[in-house]
């Protein structure tokens, strides 16, 4: 059966590994969704106790320590490490990954730490699919797709969201909308959907809750984007910042994981809807039932942000995808409640609107993914009533937050470790080159006690324009001799027999080593102004890498990368 | 307000030609200022711009600024400092460069004898007598301690001797060339060949008497090797 499938058409073996996979990533999410239910209702009884702020500290510690020593997985926060993978490591996962994460944040979360289980179960959908593409003996090229399928179907099934699925997957993992890449995402995420449907039924979260949307509410929207901006930013910034300033205080990762969570629990205390992944809280802040008052709803909107960044900047497992959605929430009931104190003679669309909005604007910038925001909650309120607003807000978010913020917050460590590659773009293709495949070898050796007249006989013969110099009893690699650099002796017969190889040795060319990045490597070429280096190891002459070779081997690198 | 930059300083800046850049301002692809219908581009947003896109710059002047350089490297100077000698004595090469080692002005502390070892370790790899009855003994990688320019000391021989050319003429001026470094050796050596190349300069050398009047002519050919 394998070899039957292997011999069929790309497209239709994509799409029907993508349901594969769609299967899997779907069940990972239902299996979550289960389990923190049942889990959070394990914890329920110990909520009214006195000591109940030390849970969320009790609950990351375990995680970590489950997370590194029992399952012995690397941490970090899901998303970046699938992105990762599939920019650079051809979608490889660990099979591990499909469930650490899952049970990690399920301790996390349940015991009140502030995240979402999205993160986690991207990462579970991704090495699902992984690992399915790696049985069925797929290249990289198909795993990185299958890869991005499980991603699109747990994040669709969690939601009930397929189309929302598709777009994150697009936008934020594999970052290149194309017809392939569009077909094998859609089809996981469709099957993903269903499965969690069949399973969960089809439940519409805010079905018609939002009525009555008029002109000036589609307007008034249009402030709505200054705060949402400002939010995102504060949020990215802040979870930087706790990460960096834990990371460097606290060397041992689950203490710095305790930490966090007992100041969550302190948190908590106080304002216990910032607790755990604060679905509930989102179905209160549509349906109207926060307590009036302008700041009670700012205050959360601000002890959410501080609490998400506690509990993943420190190592707490867990997404930031249900946290944005959350402080959204906030952030929109916040705007609605001052529009009420400015216009009170204005009939408004109803704080659920702003709510909605207001989750859309945050989620979008934070995540610098518009795509995601609108068609999420298009998606969870089952109505294209919203669709004006909720374009509009989405997309100026990411705009004003682009200037404060360019990167999402899935990209910024990739980008700041020169990571980030997105597809067809110079580094990308320069980091896939190997500095092996662009050698050419062959060239004829020099001594350093040759004189001018023999070399200038090689120069005649061969059309290289760089000799390595190499020591004639050991072989050690001394230099190299540019062929242009003779051109001044060559009318001069008078110095053929003076002039010795040795002398010739270009200082000003380094030598690269087979293992430099081809991006640094390029740099060089810019800076000597010269057009090939020698490549050497271990003091022994590879062979020539040339500026032309480069070219013509990056032209059809792109040329096979072109979707026909 | 930083400067502006019209087509022509962007393009070289950016190393590129100015068809390209007049381009990508077309396709907006480039950050540019539009003035009375000329393009301009405003130099701290287009380092700016470049630097966002991995474009290197071509800072300063372009690399083929090097006759300034070369123009410190003269032969006629590099005789100056290391003097032109007459009736230096020996009959062997050994004894002639021993002589010369002698002669060269180095500071005090320079070790003479290790410079003869050198010499003459180089000889036997290859001779250096470039014909026409010329050698120009020199070590084989600069050596330390040597001072920054170059040092060519020109010694006439007393004695006409074997140094076993390729040509196989008998030597009559033996030129020590000393150089800090490969790449001043090459050119002063470059030099020395252009002079060897006149036959006028070469019969001149024959019958050579006055330093003075070697310098002047060795200036002359060294004015027609920079321009031609």
């Amino acid at each position: 059966m394998r070899t039957l499938f292997q011999n069929a058409n790309d497209r239709f073996q994509l799409v029907l590994m993508g349901a594969v996979v769609g299967v899997g990533g779907g069940l990972a999410a239902v299996l979550l969704n289960r389990s923190l239910e049942e889990l959070a209702e394990f914890f329920q009884p110990f909520w009214n106790r006195g000591y109940a702020f030390l849970l969320p500290a009790l609950g990351a510690v375990l995680s970590t320590l489950c997370l590194t020593y029992l399952l012995k997985d690397v941490g970090g926060h899901g998303v970046p490490d699938v992105i990762y993978s599939v920019t650079r490591r051809g979608g490889l996962l660990r099979f591990r990954s499909s469930f650490s994460r899952l049970i990690a944040c399920c301790l996390t979360i349940a015991s009140g730490g502030s995240a979402g289980p999205e993160g986690p179960v991207v990462i579970s959908g991704g090495s699902i699919g992984s690992n399915i593409a790696s049985f069925f003996r797929l290249r990289d090229r198909q795993r990185v797709l299958l890869v991005g399928g499980g991603a699109a179907a747990a994040i669709a099934s969690i939601f009930n969201a397929p189309v929302a699925g598709i777009a994150f997957s697009l936008e934020a993992i594999l970052g290149e909308w194309t017809p392939t890449n569009l077909i094998t995402i859609a089809v996981a995420s469709a099957v993903g959907t269903e499965v969690s449907r069949l399973l969960q039924g089809n439940q519409i979260p805010f079905e018609g809750r939002i009525v009555g949307i008029g002109n000036l509410d589609v307007l008034a929207c249009l402030g709505l984007v200054l705060f949402t901006s400002v939010g995102s930013v504060c949020f990215v910034r802040l979870l930087r910042g706790v990460r960096r300033v834990s990371g460097a205080r606290i060397p041992w990762s689950w203490i710095r994981a305790g930490c966090g969570g007992l100041l969550v629990g302190l948190i908590g205390m106080v304002l216990p809807d910032v607790l755990g992944e604060g679905y509930g809280t989102i179905h209160r802040a549509i349906e109207g039932q926060y307590p009036p008052g302008l700041l009670i709803v700012g205050l959360l909107a601000a002890a959410k942000i501080v609490s998400t960044c506690l509990t993943i900047g420190t190592g707490g497992m867990g997404g930031i995808f249900a946290p944005c959605l959350v402080v959204g929430s906030f952030v929109g009931l916040f705007y609605g409640r001052i529009l009420g104190v400015l216009f009170p003679t204005v009939h408004w669309a109803g704080e659920g609107y702003f709510a909605l909005l207001g989750m859309a604007g945050v989620l979008s910038s934070v995540l610098q993914a518009p795509m995601t925001g609108i068609f999420l909650i298009t998606e969870i309120t089952g109505s294209y009533q919203v669709l004006v607003s909720v374009v509009l807000v989405s997309v100026m978010s990411v705009t004003l937050s682009h200037v404060f913020e360019p990167f999402s917050v899935y990209h910024q460590d990739l980008a700041e470790q020169g990571d980030l590659l997105r597809p067809r773009t110079d580094r990308r293709l320069l980091s896939e080159l190997d500095i092996f495949e662009l050698l050419e070898t062959g060239c004829p050796r020099l001594h350093p006690e040759m004189r001018l007249r023999e070399f200038v006989d090689i120069v005649r013969e061969w059309g290289s324009r760089l000799f390595p110099v190499e020591d004639a009893k050991t072989g050690e690699y001394l230099g190299a001799v540019r062929a242009d650099d003779v051109r001044s002796y060559l009318f001069n017969t008078h110095l053929y027999d003076t002039i010795l190889v040795e002398q010739l040795i270009d200082s000003n060319t380094p030598a690269v080593s087979p293992d430099d990045a081809l991006d640094e490597v390029m740099d060089i070429f810019e800076a000597r102004h010269v057009s090939s280096l020698p490549v050497v190891h271990d003091r022994r002459f590879l062979g020539v890498i040339s500026k032309t070779t480069i070219l013509d081997r990056y032209r059809k690198e792109l040329i096979v990368q072109e979707e026909i | 307000m930083s400067d502006k930059l019209g087509l022509e300083e962007a393009a070289r800046l950016l190393g590129l030609s100015e068809a390209t850049v007049a381009r990508w301002v077309r396709q907006g692809r480039i950050p540019a200022l539009r003035e009375r219908g000329r393009c301009f581009f405003v130099e701290k947003h287009l380092r700016s711009w470049a630097k966002k896109h991995h474009i290197p710059l071509k800072e300063g002047r372009p690399p083929a600024s090097d006759p300034a350089e070369e123009e410190r490297v003269r032969l006629s100077e590099a005789i100056r400092r290391g003097g032109v000698f007459f009736g230096v004595k020996g009959r062997t090469v050994e004894a002639v460069l021993a002589e010369t080692v002698k002669l060269v002005p180095l500071p005090e502390n320079f070790d003479k004898d290790s410079l003869l070892e050198h010499l003459l370790q180089r000889e036997e790899l290859a001779s250096t007598g470039i014909g026409e009855g010329v050698a120009i003994p020199h070590p084989r990688a600069p050596l330390e301690g040597l001072p920054g320019k170059a040092i060519v000391t020109a010694c006439f021989l007393e004695h006409e001797v074997d140094f076993k050319a390729i040509d196989k003429k008998p030597v009559f001026l033996v030129c020590l060339i000393l150089c800090a470094t490969t790449q001043l050796h090459l050119k002063i050596l470059s030099q020395l060949s252009f002079c060897l190349r006149s036959t006028a300069f070469l019969s001149f050398l024959k019958d050579c008497r006055s330093a003075d009047e070697l310098i002047k002519r060795v200036e002359v050919l060294e004015d027609k090797f920079q321009t031609g």
